[in-house]
């Protein structure tokens, strides 16, 4: 699982995707943090995590579009599934490369960032003071958690198809689907579908964290959507495995 | 010639045992959340993080309404799905729900008042007010008393730029339950007729911690038994010409 995960690692940095991925996640970030909290003098930094997960429809796929679809186009599945690895190892280790960039990306931007607010406030140190450093880290571990949920969902969708734009394409779809469905519960008159739509939102999922609630539930819930879309993917590929 | 059974083949018996294996897997994930969000309405599975720990009590409402069992009710104006779509009032949601599982004589009430606004008729004071849908009530039925809360008077607000600051949701929920609660609820006196200054700020305060304000011209009658505060707040004028009951309740205000 090591291997893979090194060599999943090496290749996002052998190519520009992992560069440009790294590049214009900062650039978006310390852009959405600036306009989010420091032009608003407020140390209120929910805006910047809320305004964050809307850019990931489009930085994540970029990260997950190669994955699988890759190995597929380049026949060197077959070297994969031959390997002496499980296919949990496999999608395993694709997933945590993902994930490392995504993290790394995120919490270096995020320290940059919050460094900067630092520096900004330190001569008023009411505005340190106010400084929720719990309420940010409830909001740090949120993003950590819907960002790990979208990968997993992308590495799926990579997997089903053996074309990186099809794969890109079709994260972009879903996601933007995923958005639209945390819009669509204030047009809806059911009350039942409401909360039913409402409760399978990844984004609305994420309101508590931003409301300084550490929940249990949307943990949980962000879990288990990570697990249900990994399963399935190994599904996919142990049903290749035997074809 | 011989034909093949579809259902006996290979492919079928392998792909539907796959098939149930991965629909029960995402079953039983779907039924840990199902289960997990049922106890979650129950039991706050929840730890507040913010740096006030807005969402949750204090021992001093602890102590403050644990001598109250008058059941106390809280309206929400919309349903609670909808209160989360709500920055403010998905606080003042959460923190009821802090003081319904504390308190168990305090329960929450759901009202979708735009479908229907005859269910909080009842809690105008003329048939000229409005009650918006993000208006908070606090009710108890059995004293028939009852407070009705803008959305904003859960909030502090900066004057200069009336951003949001801070949330006294406790002390909202805290005074008006006890104010509710309680027939008797203390009174405090401002005396008029003496040009005095009346502070809105200090009314606001005492009315927080619990007071119902009256005001009373101590030439002109006796003061309420129930009366424990008199204020005499800046008169300009001296407090001549009282009547003797008047004057010498004031005396002994406070000794009884």
């Amino acid at each position: 699982m090591s291997a893979i995960y090194k060599r999943e690692m090496r290749a996002y940095f052998t190519s520009p995707i992992g560069y440009i991925f790294v590049a214009i996640f900062f650039a978006l970030s310390g852009f959405v943090f600036s306009f989010t909290t420091i032009s608003n003098g407020t140390t209120d930094s929910s805006n910047y995590f809320a305004t964050m997960i809307v850019f990931f429809v489009i930085l994540i796929p970029l990260l997950t579009m190669k994955l699988l679809s890759e190995e597929r186009k380049l026949k060197t599945e077959q070297i994969l599934l031959t390997a002496p690895v499980s296919l949990i190892g496999i999608i395993g280790a694709k997933f945590l490369a993902a994930y490392t960039i995504f993290a790394g990306s995120f919490l270096g931007s995020s320290l940059v960032n919050f460094s900067v607010l630092g520096v900004i406030a330190s001569k008023e140190k009411d505005v340190i003071d106010k400084l929720s450093f719990p309420t940010i880290f409830g909001n740090v571990v949120g993003i950590l958690l819907i960002g790990g949920a979208f990968i997993a969902i992308g590495l799926f969708l990579s997997a089903i198809t053996e074309n990186q734009l099809i794969a890109a394409i079709s994260a972009i779809g879903v996601f933007v689907l995923i958005f639209v469905l945390s819009i669509l519960p204030n047009k809806i008159g059911n009350e039942t579908l409401r909360i039913v739509v409402k409760w399978l939102s990844l984004f609305t999922r994420f309101n508590s964290f931003s409301y300084g609630i550490f929940d249990l539930t949307s943990i949980i819930y962000y879990f288990s959507i990570i697990v249900i879309f990994l399963f399935m993917t190994v599904r996919v590929y142990e049903k290749r495995r035997w074809a | 010639m011989k034909q093949n059974n579809p259902f006996a083949s290979r492919t079928f018996k392998y792909g539907s045992i796959a098939v149930i294996f991965s629909a029960v897997f995402i079953a039983a994930i779907i039924l840990i959340n199902v289960v997990i969000s049922a106890v979650n309405s129950k039991v706050g599975l929840y730890v507040d993080l913010t740096s006030e720990k807005i969402y949750g009590i204090t021992d001093s409402t602890t102590k403050a309404l644990s001598k109250i069992d008058t059941p106390v009710e809280i309206i929400f104006c919309q349903v609670a799905d909808k209160l989360d779509d709500d920055l403010y009032l998905s606080k003042v949601k959460k923190l009821a729900e802090t003081y319904v599982e504390k308190f168990p004589n305090v329960s929450i009430k759901y009202y979708d008042t735009i479908a229907d606004p005859t269910l909080v008729y009842q809690y105008k004071t003329t048939s000229a007010t409005s009650i918006p849908n993000t208006s908070v009530i606090v009710s108890c039925p059995s004293t028939k008393q009852y407070k009705v809360f803008a959305r904003d008077a859960f909030f502090t607000k900066a004057e200069s730029t009336n951003s949001v600051f801070g949330f006294n949701g406790e002390m909202r929920f805290t005074s008006a339950i006890l104010q509710t609660a309680r027939p008797d609820s203390p009174i405090a006196l401002f005396t008029t007729g003496h040009g005095e200054t009346v502070s809105a700020p200090l009314q606001d305060l005492l009315v927080n911690a619990g007071y119902v304000i009256e005001t009373v011209d101590l030439k002109a009658g006796k003061l309420d038994s129930k009366a424990k505060l008199i204020v005499i707040s800046s008169p300009q004028n001296d407090f001549t010409g009282l009547k003797a009951q008047s004057a010498g309740q004031v005396k002994n205000f406070g000794t009884q």
